[in-house]
């Protein structure tokens, strides 16, 4: 028995492994090839480490192809978001949990409606309206339309939260005389801490890795990329291969804080997403 | 007055929610509910984006009915919803029976499946890119190093094998989700379900059989939705991928309306809205098809 749990337990390591492996490839092929020179990374080949190391693509990227307005571009257009959601999302969800308005189950199901509607569909009359707003020459147009797009999700995910609060703890507050605006701010809303920082950390996770919308609003301003749009604009410049190697090191400079975050916050965005969906 | 007073409480309450939902709703309604509409009215058009909108009826709808491209783009999504379906689905259920046991180091795997979900797919498409790349790519490298190949494989540029890394970045990234999803579910089922069944003498693949998959039967509708949305958006690493080619050939729907809307020679954003709206219609219907069939199985239960 004990022999037949060891091979057991042995095989379950190898496959694990095997799949670890597997998994970070890509991401280990990554890091390797962005300090390889352009000359070893066109040669191909099956090795993965570099023969020799070239710090300098990242100083290249970062000074000479704009990587740093890209990444600048990136923290901004995250940090926004995270805080435009916040704010809407956590003031709506609110009010259609708590007040009586009889319109609160008619914009919850609607706004699960429009989850089902591909985001392609309205990526052309946003960017007229973002045009029409005068924000398509800042980094506030993409903001706001991103946070647009998220917040059916996030208001949907926080109201079903804000339902699990017990309604007593607002009765003996408006029995203290607090208004329905004070009861969100000193009573639900340091309750809900856990699900507000679920919500940031997914819409800074959803902004920060945005390509079609950030695309689309930045077609013709290339000062406003965020580093996905930036880094694959390289792959389609007259030079075309020559710059293989900025843009890998690119690729590594937009995955990794992102990866940072995780390993320090992955709790965070696990019982996220279950919560989410099991619920929903 | 103590009645008027509270009358007027809620009156106030009223106004408060309304101020506080606000926002949302003007966001809601400038950025979700008015490009449907505006999608709608387009649609009956010839619009380039420069000159003004010219109401030519429903002749876009009948050219997207005629538009073979158009349909081969429905047609790949289909596809690549259902190979999603069939490779993730049992692969991420398999991996999360393996790590919901108390083993050592489980943590770390489960940490380690979980990560592609959180990087951009549009950033890994370029790295895919490179590796599958036909002359420099590591993955030709490393299969003609260890003889498996004779010749360099073009991976991109033939459509069976496109379609196939395509499929492979989409799983990377979403098995690890799925993963987490299942295992919330197992962690949900009892475990005197187990106990009793090892008194009783049943093997773990007859403990899976008996009790796993039946207690996990409400999350397959809830994964069977989430592909279907994910694959409907499919776009970033399709895009950066392959652009569509070889030809035509792995064209999907969203990358086909981005191109019509966003061309730089040429686009028609008048066509491109009337396929919006066909695309909303697709979703729609499999969304209704979907409710319809779950809630089926529901009321027999």
């Amino acid at each position: 028995m004990k022999i037949k749990t060891f091979f057991l337990n042995s095989i379950f390591y190898i496959v694990m492994l095997a799949i670890t492996l597997l998994m970070l490839f890509p991401i280990i092929y990554a890091v390797f090839g962005s300090f390889k020179s352009t000359i070893e990374f066109l040669s191909g080949g099956a090795k993965l480490l570099p023969e020799k190391w070239e710090v300098q693509n990242y100083a290249i990227a970062w000074q000479t192809a704009d990587f740093s307005t890209y990444t600048m571009n990136s923290i901004k257009m995250s940090l926004g978001v995270v805080l435009i959601t916040l704010f809407v999302a956590s003031m709506g969800a609110y009010v259609l949990c708590r007040s009586k308005l009889k319109i609160n189950s008619t914009i919850l199901s609607i706004l699960g409606l429009v989850m089902f509607v591909p985001s392609v569909v309205r990526i052309f009359p946003v960017f007229k309206m973002i045009q029409t707003l005068r924000l398509s020459n800042t980094l506030w147009g993409v903001i706001i339309a991103l946070a647009a797009a998220g917040l059916p999700f996030s208001v949907i995910l926080m109201t079903s939260y804000m339902k699990d609060i017990s309604k007593e703890l607002d009765e003996s507050a408006k029995i203290d005389g607090a208004t329905f605006f004070q009861i969100y701010l000193k009573v639900i809303l340091p309750i809900s801490k856990p699900i507000m920082a679920t919500i940031a950390l997914i819409s800074f996770k959803n902004s920060w890795n945005a390509y079609l919308m950030p695309l689309a609003l930045t077609l013709s301003k290339p000062k406003l990329r965020p580093l996905t749009v930036g880094v694959i604009s390289l792959k389609d410049v007259g030079e075309g291969i020559s710059s293989w190697n900025l843009m890998i090191a690119g690729t590594v400079i937009s995955i990794m804080p992102m990866i940072l975050v995780y390993i320090f916050m992955n709790k965070y965005f696990v019982s996220g997403l279950t919560a989410g969906s099991v619920k929903g | 007055m103590k009645i008027k007073q509270n009358y007027m409480g809620k009156d106030k309450e009223k106004i408060s929610a309304w101020i506080m939902l606000t926002p949302l709703i003007i966001m809601f309604v400038l950025f979700s509910v008015y490009p449907l509409i505006n999608a709608i009215v387009l649609s009956m058009t010839t619009y380039d984006g420069f000159t003004a909108p010219k109401f030519i009826g429903i002749k876009n709808y009948i050219r997207v009915f005629s538009d073979t491209s158009w349909w081969n783009s429905v047609l790949n999504t289909l596809q690549f919803i259902v190979l999603a379906y069939i490779i993730q689905v049992p692969l991420s259920l398999a991996l999360a029976v393996l790590l919901a046991t108390k083993k050592k180091a489980v943590g770390f795997f489960r940490m380690v499946i979980f990560l592609p979900n959180i990087t951009s797919t549009a950033i890994m498409g370029i790295i895919f890119y490179f590796m599958f790349a036909s002359f420099n790519g590591i993955i030709n490298g490393i299969l003609m190093k260890i003889g498996m190949l004779s010749a360099p494989i073009s991976w991109l540029g033939q459509p069976s094998t496109a379609k196939f890394v395509i499929m492979l970045l989409n799983s990377w990234s979403q098995i690890g989700f799925f993963m987490i999803l299942f295992m919330a579910a197992i962690q949900k089922i009892p475990s005197e379900l187990y106990e009793s069944a090892q008194i009783d003498g049943a093997n773990r693949w007859k403990q899976f059989i008996k009790i796993t998959l039946p207690m996990l039967g409400t999350m397959f509708p809830v994964i069977t939705m989430l592909n279907i949305l994910n694959v409907f958006q499919l776009f970033d690493s399709v895009k950066v991928l392959t652009g569509g080619g070889p030809g035509r050939s792995t064209f999907v729907m969203a990358l086909y309306i981005y191109e019509y809307f966003f061309n730089s020679t040429g686009a028609q954003q008048g066509y491109a809205s009337a396929l919006s709206v066909v695309a909303t219609l697709i979703s729609a219907c499999i969304g209704a098809l979907y409710f319809v069939l779950t809630n089926k199985k529901f009321s027999q239960n």
